[in-house]
């Protein structure tokens, strides 16, 4: 690139700094705050990160509420639904990329459309249909609603992963002596196997955060730790550390989970978007 | 020719693809067609949770209520439109502006980049909450801040000029990550030599900047806006829920979040359906015209 | 004992014909080539033969059995593709290794046979390595190595030489057909580069528009082209064309220069001539012409020469160790070297010449 003046590196460096503090400032805000005793909630601007830290908030919100049932039930949610979607998307994604026949892009297009529908649209008749076959405030259920959104995402990252896997692999494999099926699981699968991984993790953190579905089709039995979170604010806007605490214990595992996998995931990400 | 044998592949060759594909789309129609279904059954008949005694063909009467009786829909409707433009258009600014530094690289990128990611990971949930205290007019530290500027007690949400402010700052806050990820891949994507042969022609950063890249990045621009206009029109409920619940009043009301009210507050199914159903249309047209309008051409 | 049969093969892409009517007998330990410009279709018949792809009509037979049905796996063959296609997740081993693997045999076996074969192809050192570690001409050997593993009845090469620099592909050239009398494997091997198809192959297949223009040794299609097609396509630098009117006893150049010959088809004519079998010389004999020369390529074995006669553009080789004439060339051309093309559909028109 060609060599910038000072004014650009002065503005480079202001806005990244006042950006910096943007973006840092509520997780910092977070984190300080479910430290804190209701009492030092209201200590003031100069005590927001000078403060003695307790784990008094964390220790109620375990006590009083379901958070490990919760916690689990979103667990075992996001899996499932990213395992479903992922062995089923990937089926389907080749057999996108790999054939040619009539209507194939319309259908690719009808798949990624089913993605930008509204939620909501989904979910008022889910809820009918679920209230019907007694899969409300089930796993199960939860994680079929998940599939709505993760499947067409595994759909189309992973059509897009494999038509960059030269087709010869596979077919130099089926010369070789294997059968299609074999050539795929053989040679296809290993390949992918980083582009899988980042597209699930995705999946993972999609259904890790979903809020809306959760809301309309669990109770008590599957619900999941998002939900839970208003649930601490409806008293009079008293309980900030409570919150904070209960929202550190369902955001911590995604930073850290995200902060391992970076490396996958912006891979993933800038790929599928460039390839498409 | 005569006698010409034409060959047929064996059955289950011919029917690969329909053996790859069928699974899902058995599993997609399922969870969305028939859902759809039943969303045109719920919007035109009277369904109302609490009171199953009244039901029945009602299309014209449930139409007449939503979009014709009061004003509710069309505010919404506005509200909407607003936070959707506002929202895409500040993240596409700044996300492009970020990208460009990033893609530049400065001391320490490699370092800060994971840490300007962060926001996009988070519960929407959680965002919402974070946001709502900070706005807190009690104890936030906006609050606090503003309060040491001279301004007491002055909270953003609760104020009908400011709450969507409030609720913007939130998404943006959030979202801008996603642009700057996007754009910055986008841009790492771009050759090497349109950039070279212009610094050779003497064009200054700017002007590189402003006739080389910009044009060059049209495909991934247009990719980015249509994801997150998207995005913000059919999922800006869960911070909204959360950070005001539609109000004071009815300023930070969606559609989506009137969707849900209708339905799962005040239990009429059948509005509820026929403020999502229309809701459907709209991306439909808005995706339609926004992809016109950049005219990108379908297919790979 | 392997041959691969061809019969009346026919490829549709929607109502796209790519190929009409193709047959080919390709007799044991035979070396063929097919050749033409991309998109003539030589790749689709080589997939085709290989099971890769269906065909619309036809019939494939190898080795006396009719294949047309079976999957690639159960034909018997071996083929190098244009990107190598190696597994970039296993080593050089284990890419070797892998055909004989999925056939069950014994592991000892495996181990003996890749031995055999790397050192065959001097790639013993590598065999820990991937393929990502591997230099292009490595990866080559490589691929030419899990093609020959399994000792199959058939090679199919699909331009295996067009990723290398132009020193490696003419060291390549050569070690493949050594390799391929050496093990004396039938062979079809797709390629665009003439120099390939001349260098290696017992006989040629020249296609264009998914037909056949002419099938025959090298020399036969370099001396006697069987259209105006196959004329251009082979010869560098390529035949030069000139239309003219002829009544079998002297053809009337363009120029308006008449050349007396012994015979030659009448009516309007296309005359093709190599330009090194053109003679160039600094004095005028019976049947030359007078030659203006325009600009001289020196190549060190040779010069090519760009000129006209009249209005006439023409290319002459010209060997480099004789002088060029100083001022006023001529040129003639010898009888035997002339071939004589019609001026619709580019057939041949020379009789036992």
């Amino acid at each position: 690139m060609a060599p910038k003046s000072r004014a650009y590196w002065i503005a480079c460096y202001a806005i990244l700094a006042v950006y910096g503090v943007f973006t840092l400032l509520p997780i910092a805000y977070l984190i300080v705050s479910s430290f804190k005793t209701q009492q030092q909630i209201y200590d003031g601007v100069a005590s927001t990160f000078w403060f003695t830290p307790t784990l008094d908030s964390y220790r109620f919100i375990f006590e009083t509420k379901p958070i490990l049932q919760m916690l689990t039930n979103t667990a075992i949610v996001s899996v499932g639904s990213t395992l479903f979607s992922l062995v089923f998307g990937t089926i389907a994604a080749y057999g996108l990329a790999r054939y040619k026949f009539r209507g194939r892009d319309d259908l690719a297009f009808y798949i990624l459309s089913i993605r930008m529908f509204p939620p909501i649209v989904a979910a008022l008749p889910i809820f009918m249909i679920f209230n019907s076959l007694d899969l409300l405030d089930s796993k199960i259920g939860l994680i079929i609603a998940y599939t709505s959104f993760n499947l067409p995402f595994v759909v189309w990252m992973m059509t897009g992963f494999i038509k960059s896997v030269p087709v010869q692999l596979e077919e130099a494999a089926m010369v070789d002596g294997q059968s299609q099926l074999g050539a795929i699981r053989d040679i296809l699968i290993p390949v992918l196997r980083p582009s899988i991984l980042a597209v699930g993790i995705f999946c993972i953190i999609f259904s890790w955060n979903e809020f809306l579905f959760a809301l309309i089709l669990t109770k008590s039995q599957a619900k999941t730790l998002p939900v839970a979170i208003p649930e601490f604010i409806t008293w009079t806007e008293v309980g900030w550390n409570y919150v904070a605490a209960a929202g550190m214990v369902l955001v911590a595992p995604v930073l850290v989970f995200s902060f391992l996998a970076q490396r996958y995931m912006v891979r993933g990400m800038s790929m599928g978007a460039i390839k498409d | 020719m005569p006698g010409e044998k034409i060959y047929r592949a064996p059955l289950h060759r011919r029917l690969r693809p329909l053996f790859f594909l069928s699974p899902t789309l058995i599993i997609l129609l399922s969870i969305t067609f028939f859902p759809l279904l039943y969303s045109l059954y719920l919007a035109s008949h009277t369904v109302i949770l609490t009171n199953p005694m009244l039901e029945g063909w009602s299309l014209q009467d449930n139409l007449r209520e939503v979009f014709l009786e009061s004003p509710e829909y069309w505010d919404s409707f506005v509200t909407t439109l607003i936070l959707v433009i506002s929202v895409v258009a500040i993240e596409f600014v700044l996300g492009l502006m970020l990208a460009y530094f990033f893609f530049n690289s400065f001391r320490g990128r490699d370092l800060l980049f994971p840490f300007f990611l962060m926001p996009m990971m988070l519960t929407p949930v959680v965002v919402g909450t974070i946001w709502r205290f900070l706005f807190n007019g009690e104890f936030g530290l906006i609050a606090g801040l503003l309060k040491a500027l001279g301004v007491v007690n002055y909270s953003i949400l609760n104020e009908p000029s400011t709450a969507l402010i409030g609720v913007v700052i939130a998404d943006v806050w959030q979202w801008t990550p996603f642009m700057l990820l996007l754009l910055l891949a986008g841009m790492r994507a771009l050759p090497q030599s349109p950039f070279e042969a212009a610094q050779v022609d003497g064009a200054n950063s700017f002007q590189i900047f402003r006739d080389i890249m910009l044009p060059m990045m049209k495909p991934i621009i247009v990719i980015a806006l249509l994801i997150r206009t998207i995005d913000a029109f059919n999922r800006m409920f869960d911070i909204i829920y959360i950070m005001t619940n539609g109000g004071p009043g009815r300023v930070t009301e969606t559609l989506a979040v009137m969707a849900f009210r209708s339905s799962f507050e005040y239990f009429f199914m059948h509005q509820g359906a026929i403020i999502a159903l229309s809701m459907l249309v709209l991306i439909t047209i808005m995706t339609k015209l926004l992809s016109r309008f950049m005219n990108v051409q379908k297919g790979d | 004992m392997a041959n691969i049969e061809i019969k009346h093969l026919k490829k549709k892409f929607g109502a796209l014909e790519v190929i009409g009517d193709f047959s080919l007998q390709v007799d044991d330990r035979e070396f063929i080539s097919l050749l033409g410009p991309s998109g003539c279709g030589k790749s689709t018949i080589l997939r085709i033969v290989a099971g890769l792809e269906e065909l619309t009509s036809g019939e494939i037979v190898i080795n006396d059995k009719v294949v047309t049905p079976l999957e690639p796996k159960d034909r018997d063959i071996a083929m190098v593709f244009q990107n190598y296609a190696l597994y970039p997740h296993k080593t050089v081993f284990e890419n070797l290794a892998y055909g004989l693997r999925i056939r069950k045999t014994p592991a000892e076996r495996i181990k003996k046979r890749v031995g055999e074969v790397s050192q065959l192809l001097q790639i013993d050192q590598l065999l820990e390595r991937r393929p990502a570690q591997l230099s292009g001409g490595q990866q080559q050997r490589v691929a030419m190595g899990r093609a020959i593993m399994r000792e199959p009845a058939a090679f199919l090469f699909d331009e295996p030489l067009s990723n290398l620099d132009a020193k490696l592909r003419n060291h390549m050239r050569v070690e493949i057909r050594e390799l391929q009398q050496r093990l004396g494997i039938t062979t079809l091997y797709v390629t665009h580069d003439q120099v390939e198809a001349m260098t290696m192959s017992d006989r040629i297949v020249v296609l264009n528009h998914g037909a056949i223009e002419q099938i025959g040794k090298p020399l036969e299609i370099y001396e006697k082209p069987a259209s105006l097609f196959v004329a251009t396509f082979i010869g560098s630098p390529s035949m030069n064309l000139i239309r003219l009117k002829s009544d079998g006893k002297a053809l009337e150049l363009p120029s308006g220069d008449r050349l007396a010959v012994e015979r030659a088809p009448g009516g309007e004519v296309i005359l093709g001539i190599r330009p090194e079998r053109i003679k160039l010389s600094g004095t005028r004999s019976g049947n030359s012409l007078p030659y203006a020369i325009s600009l001289v390529e020196e190549l060190g074995s040779q010069k090519i020469i760009h000129g006209r006669v009249g209005d006439t553009e023409l290319t002459v080789a010209f060997p480099e160790d004789v002088p060029l004439p100083a001022d006023g060339a001529f040129v003639s051309f010898p009888e035997g070297h002339l071939h004589f093309f019609d001026t619709g559909e580019g057939k041949r028109l020379n009789r036992g010449l």
